[in-house]
């Protein structure tokens, strides 16, 4: 299975229409409790970012974020919890630990399954459009990504990780990381 | 969670409130609110409702393995399980249970 871009832009685009998200900050909590999800947030080990609880009898679905984490970082989980709910069938209970944008090409180069890569790709849709971004990117002037000062400056209006950000820019084909 | 339990037994077995509440002696609006968790149960009437439900007590009652019927990973810290496992009991414990 490889993962499926459009349908991962798609899902992602709808949300943002339904809940009439035109401008960064995305907000992440209220479209996954507009799904009926409840969100938990604790701080626990640093190791883990979050939990996906699905009940499949119920529709019910709870997601955790690790308070313990960077604000920032507890929305990108939530945004990738919402993916596996949104995207993947699968077990009552996922955990996911020490994932994420940092992690990605270790653990794809270690074989880090597909549901992974989705998720995160599925983060990255909701958290920062690619069409916010073009029209972001005009008033800034895509040349100037090249100062880290630009990246950090988006990353702050999206409410994403410089990294998170710069991955982004990278796929997109905005910056050379 | 017993009330619960109680209720799921009753429908599947096509008892009604009202022939359960006869049988045990109480009224049927307090079967409902055991059923809804809103009132205490007598460990003897517990018995009677298992015996008329021709059921063994205990699987009325919850166990931490019953709740934690779902699979956690192995490896997981027990203060992150038990973050995981009362995220889901107070997520199906409100009102906005079926």
């Amino acid at each position: 299975m490889t993962v499926r871009r459009k349908h991962i832009r798609e899902i992602a685009s709808r949300l943002l229409t339904e809940s009439d998200t035109r401008r960064p900050p995305v907000p992440v909590e209220q479209i996954a409790r507009s799904r009926g999800v409840l969100i938990r947030k604790q701080a626990v080990d640093e190791n883990v970012s979050g939990f996906l609880y699905r009940n499949n009898v119920t529709g019910k679905a709870v997601i955790g974020a690790n308070r313990q984490q960077h604000p920032n970082r507890q929305r990108f989980t939530i945004a990738h919890e919402l993916g596996h709910l949104l995207l993947h069938s699968g077990d009552a209970v996922h955990v996911d630990t020490s994932f994420g944008v940092k992690h990605r090409d270790e653990r794809s180069s270690k074989g880090m399954d597909v549901e992974e890569m989705e998720a995160n790709l599925f983060a990255a849709e909701l958290l920062i459009p690619v069409q916010f971004l073009r029209e972001d990117l005009e008033k800034v002037g895509a040349l100037d990504l090249l100062h880290d000062a630009k990246v950090a400056k988006l990353a702050h209006a999206y409410q994403v990780s410089n990294q998170a950000m710069a991955v982004r820019l990278s796929h997109l084909g905005y910056l050379d990381i | 969670m017993v009330g619960e339990r109680i209720r799921d037994e009753r429908k599947r077995q096509n008892i009604t409130q009202d022939e359960l509440a006869a049988q045990v002696g109480l009224t049927r609006t307090s079967i409902t609110n055991v059923e809804k968790g809103r009132q205490k149960l007598l460990l003897h009437t517990l018995m009677q409702i298992a015996n008329i439900l021709g059921i063994p007590p205990a699987r009325l009652l919850p166990t931490s393995e019953r709740e934690a019927s779902v699979k956690l990973p192995q490896e997981l810290p027990r203060q992150v399980r038990s973050w995981i496992i009362n995220s889901i009991s107070t997520s199906t414990g409100n009102k906005r249970q079926k």
